[in-house]
């Protein structure tokens, strides 16, 4: 039953994530699913995180009209820097670092995002001057911000979900 | 041995979930260049467009919301513009009216006035427009107390109170109005015009204060409603249409009709109108 409830529930999440996702990039032309998957990252169980990030990818692509893999390429890449950056700091640890590393992980994403899908589609590179790369810098600086805005919200949870704990002594 | 082995090349979550999206990124990209995808593709374009387009276009909508409040100031700024620009036009476009207004009517006094007689441009400025009019010519444009006032070849008035700049026309309407007149035919019968002004009858026109009233028409003559009502009194000294007959009386025992006169022209609408100095 509690499978069930998890499918629909799943489906529906596909959804909800499709329609958000695209009114984001209508609206202010960003990605609001990378800082989710960047909270997601730390908490889900990579397997699953996997599953998600190929499928809304997938889904993703279909609806923008890229090649199939695009998104999940760009989703590769930002998890490629934050692998490459742990070896120089903790990734995962809350505190700066891990922001810095959310940002450049973000910067590279958005990078990739501006350059590659129509190099994949049509064998030539998206367009980038000074000022697409400084509005990529915000955007990455945005995400950044969200993901340090969604672990303050998760922690808060958490913290309030430990306060109604009965405590043994 | 070998679990320090295995442990020592053990993979983070991390290193997995790298190593997977990799995999999975080649062979996605490698099999959509084939045609293995298509159904794949078609599968999720079916379920999934139709909210990505509600999507774009709530996104727009938003979007175009948000341009407009945040443009509002230069929309007011524009919207003053448009509106001062409208009332340029519209002053413009009112005194083109007017001069139209005035251009007419001096085509139909010279075409339809009494070549003999000079007149006098005026303008109207005020007044009731049931009883009297003011105008904006007096006793220094050569106005006189009596002096006829007309528009072509109808009867609007006469000045009655002339002061030294502008002058108070009295109106037929008005209960001071009383002259004599003669009824005539329209001058068309049967889509023929007729030769010449055939006098029906004479009688007397008295302003009524509401309506214009004309009485001792004679009852032995064929006088019916349209028939034209001109001026043939000494005070006007000219011969001017009224207005038309309407609501001719029919009562066997009086001695005589009476009926009622309908201007020709509307004496609210008059704006340009022309007084006779002789």
């Amino acid at each position: 039953m509690i499978i069930v409830l998890q499918i629909i529930l799943g489906i529906v999440g596909l959804f909800l994530a499709t329609f958000l996702e695209i009114l984001f990039l209508t609206l202010l032309n960003f990605r609001i699913i990378l800082p989710f998957f960047f909270l997601a990252r730390k908490r889900v169980d990579w397997k699953i995180l996997l599953l998600i990030t190929t499928v809304i990818s997938l889904i993703l692509d279909v609806v923008l009209h890229y090649r199939l893999g695009t998104n999940l390429l760009l989703f590769t890449v930002s998890t490629g820097i934050l692998f490459l950056l742990s070896f120089i700091f903790s990734v995962d640890e809350d505190g700066i670092p891990m922001y810095v590393s959310t940002f450049v992980a973000s910067l590279g994403f958005y990078l990739v995002n501006q350059l590659l899908p129509s190099l994949l589609t049509t064998g030539a590179t998206g367009f980038l001057d000074t000022k697409i790369f400084f509005l990529l810098v915000l955007k990455a600086i945005v995400t950044a911000g969200l993901v340090w805005l969604g672990e303050m919200l998760v922690s808060r949870f958490r913290d309030r979900g430990n306060s109604k704990q009965i405590r043994l002594k | 041995m070998i679990k320090k082995f295995k442990k020592t090349f053990s993979f983070s979550s991390q290193q997995l979930l790298f190593l997977f999206l990799i995999l999975l990124t080649i062979a996605f990209i490698l099999l959509d260049s084939t045609n293995l995808l298509t159904p794949l593709r078609s599968g999720i374009s079916f379920l999934f467009e139709p909210v990505s387009v509600d999507a774009s276009e709530i996104g727009m909508e938003i979007k175009e919301y948000a341009k407009t409040i945040t443009h509002v100031s230069e929309f007011k700024k524009e919207f003053n513009e448009m509106k001062i620009d409208i009332y340029e036009k519209d002053v413009n476009n009112a005194f083109y009216h007017t001069l139209l207004e005035e251009k007419e009517a001096l085509e139909k006094q010279m075409n339809l006035a009494k070549k003999d007689t000079k007149f006098l441009t005026a303008k109207v400025i005020g007044g009731d427009n049931i009883s009297s009019l003011r105008i904006n010519v007096g006793g220094k444009d050569g106005v006189k107390e009596g002096s006829v006032v007309s528009f072509s070849n109808m009867f609007v008035g006469i000045a009655e109170v002339v002061d030294e700049y502008g002058s108070l026309v009295n109106l037929p309407y008005s209960k001071d109005s009383s002259f004599e007149v003669f009824i005539t035919p329209v001058g068309v019968e049967e889509g023929v015009v007729t030769e010449g002004v055939k006098v029906l009858s004479k009688a007397v026109v008295k302003g009524m204060g509401d309506h214009i009233s004309i009485e001792n028409i004679s009852k032995d003559v064929d006088i019916k409603d349209g028939d034209i009502v001109v001026t043939n009194d000494s005070k006007v000294g000219t011969y001017l249409v009224v207005g038309k007959l309407t609501g001719l009386s029919s009562n066997p025992a009086e001695t005589s009709r009476s009926a009622t006169v309908l201007p020709l022209v509307e004496y609210s609408n008059l704006m340009t109108i022309f007084v006779s100095v002789e």
